[in-house]
């Protein structure tokens, strides 16, 4: 399988090609000045890779998605590239969740052998995470948007957080008062876009025109008028928009 | 199939609150138009939320692409099509966004050329669908964010002569709407509420120290005075009055410094775009003044004034035709506007 990698949910830009019959993978080569550029360097780098690995997009069989959660923004460059090159080509769209990428990705390089369950961890403000407990192989348990000391009530003995560098001081002293350990990953190292692709082979597709990325969090328009029509429903987006 | 020899432009919008995709013929023929409107989902919140639209735009975008393409016959977009346009500013970034990464991602997939729209550039080439136009021309774009008199001396060349120094004229009338009670956005109605009404309450007009500016905050705060004040009265005011009076004062004033600039830059032709232009008291007083100055008159057709991607496509024609090309890397660009003359 030819699959294409694209991961835009957090400061770095994670692209890649992977051809699972050769196990040949053309990486993206990270630069400094990445935050915030996804919108300008998405494309230019999947056109570069695809003229090194010598493809053609219809020859691509699967785009594996970090589907979320991540910044809002983030989230969409990388789901409007992948839903508009899948309705465009033969290819599958097929989302990951954001955290299992995390947690996975810094198995990559743990020695710990101890380590049973990994805590993947987005700093969502306010000592807000969006966070999951990975036990790899297992699907993914709690992902949701908590208030940090509630998520870390539900941490397992024997795991270990993983965040982003720079991300994750204010949770610091918690995590060691609890007796538990974290991983800080440089953020060009926090998703592995191999990994991805190869998490691609895998998971489940997803219809690429009616994809949305999991957010995990209303907004707070939202939320403050559901509390006002408890009966609307939960947020049934597409009754709110019609073709004219 | 269309012949090769024609121009088709597969153009995206997504600059706001709609979600829409086109296919435009040579730059003035309409091949197909999806729009996807999400004012329903705003009106719970009293406006535009940002946030909402961007979500929004994307669980839409890869829907009113197909069908545009659909309706268009559009089956080999590489051998079909000549370009991929989309606008890129002015509007709300996480909006714009959507449309962009649409419009490069299916440009880059056909191996097509992509081409940069300015949103203002596209209401004004709404009028391509009437007629050509003839230079110089001057142009009247009024809209939910901009209110602007523009000079063009040739195609596709745009310089402000006048802009609204406050709130656009139909944030004003979205502003007057509210506090008539009103739901967003409120132009049309306050046009059929004025349509019952008298102009019988003087709204001041305010003056400028550029000729051809514009201002119509002044003008809000004295109908939300004249509210307040018969309130404070209990006294019952005339709703229908109201709005016939305040779309009075918006139209003179547009007309006014319309007509002041006529006179000074003496343009061959007229052109009216932007949502408000769908306003049929602006329209039928654009309309006397262009017969009392013998010029040429282009209004953008009510269904096309407001939001849609056929006149994005109308305005990467041009772009197309002077070798306007963007690359893969081009952002957004949310405060996008022309130059001052
Ligand atoms: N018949 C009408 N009379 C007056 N105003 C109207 C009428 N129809 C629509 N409008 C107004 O037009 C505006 C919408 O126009 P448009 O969609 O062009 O604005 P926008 O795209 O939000 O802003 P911009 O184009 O400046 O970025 C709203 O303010 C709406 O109230
Ligand atoms: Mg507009």
């Amino acid at each position: 399988m030819k699959i294409l990698s694209i991961d835009t949910s957090g400061s770095s830009l994670n692209v890649g090609l992977l051809d699972s019959s050769t196990g040949l993978f053309f990486a993206h080569e990270h630069t400094k000045d990445e935050a915030r550029t996804h919108s300008m360097k998405i494309l230019p780098a999947i056109q570069a890779l695809m003229t090194k690995a010598g493809w053609s997009f219809d020859q691509l069989d699967r785009i594996a998605l970090t589907a979320g959660p991540g910044s809002f923004t983030g989230l969409r460059i990388g789901a409007a590239v992948a839903k508009m090159i899948a309705g465009q080509t033969f290819a599958e769209l097929v989302p990951v969740s954001t955290l299992e990428m995390i947690a996975l990705s810094a198995r990559l390089s743990a020695t710990d052998p101890n380590t049973t369950s990994y805590l993947p961890m987005i700093n969502a403000r306010n000592h807000n995470v969006f966070a999951a407990i990975c036990r790899p192989g297992k699907p993914l348990d709690d992902e949701g948007h908590w208030p940090f000391t509630d998520f870390l009530s539900k941490a397992p003995k024997n795991s270990i957080f993983v965040f982003e560098q720079g991300t994750g001081d204010d949770f610091k002293a918690e995590i060691q008062t609890a007796g538990l350990k974290f991983i800080e990953q440089p953020s060009e190292k926090l998703i592995d876009a191999k990994l991805l692709a190869q998490q691609g082979l895998s998971a489940a597709r997803a219809d690429a025109d009616s994809f949305a990325p999991r957010y995990l969090r209303k907004t707070a328009a939202e939320m403050a008028w559901l509390k006002k029509h408890p009966d609307a429903g939960d947020g049934d987006y597409a009754k709110y928009v019609s073709e004219v | 199939m269309t012949a090769k020899q024609d121009n088709l432009i597969l153009a995206f919008e997504s600059s706001a609150d709609e979600t829409s995709a086109a296919v435009v013929k040579n730059g003035h023929e309409i091949l197909s138009n999806i729009v996807a409107t999400q004012i329903a989902s705003h009106q719970r919140f009293g406006g535009i939320v940002p946030e909402v639209a961007s979500r929004h735009h994307l669980e839409w975008i890869n829907r009113v692409t197909k069908e545009a393409l659909q309706e268009a016959s559009i089956t080999n977009p590489a051998a079909q099509l000549s370009a991929v346009a989309a606008t890129y500013g002015p509007g709300l970034v996480g909006s714009l966004l959507i449309g962009l990464m649409a419009g490069k991602t299916f440009a880059m997939v056909h191996g097509l050329p992509f081409i940069a729209v300015n949103h203002l550039a596209g209401h004004i080439s709404a009028a391509n669908f009437v007629q050509p136009t003839s230079y110089p021309a001057m142009a009247v774009m009024v809209s939910g964010g901009h209110t602007e008199l523009l000079w063009m001396a040739k195609e596709n060349s745009f310089q402000i002569i006048g802009t609204t120094l406050d709130d656009a004229a139909g944030e004003a009338f979205d502003k007057v709407g509210r506090i008539l009670g009103l739901n967003y956005p409120a132009g049309k109605e306050m046009q059929e509420m004025a349509a019952k009404g008298q102009a019988n309450i003087h709204f001041p007009i305010a003056h400028t120290e550029n000729t051809f500016d514009f201002s119509f905050s002044g003008l809000k705060s004295s109908v939300l005075n004249y509210v307040h004040h018969a309130d404070q009265l209990s006294e019952q005011i005339n709703k229908n009055d109201v709005a016939a009076s305040f779309q009075k004062a918006v139209v003179e004033a547009i007309i006014e410094k319309t007509e002041a600039a006529i006179q000074v830059f003496q343009p061959v032709q007229l052109l009216l775009g932007g949502g408000v232009a769908a306003n049929l008291a602006l329209r039928t007083a654009i309309e006397h003044l262009a017969q009392t100055y013998h010029l040429k008159l282009t209004e953008a057709p009510i269904s096309l004034a407001g939001d849609n991607a056929a006149m994005i496509g109308a305005a990467a024609y041009l772009n197309f035709k002077a070798g306007r090309f963007s690359g893969l890397d081009l952002n957004t660009d949310p405060s996008l506007n022309f130059s001052r003359m």
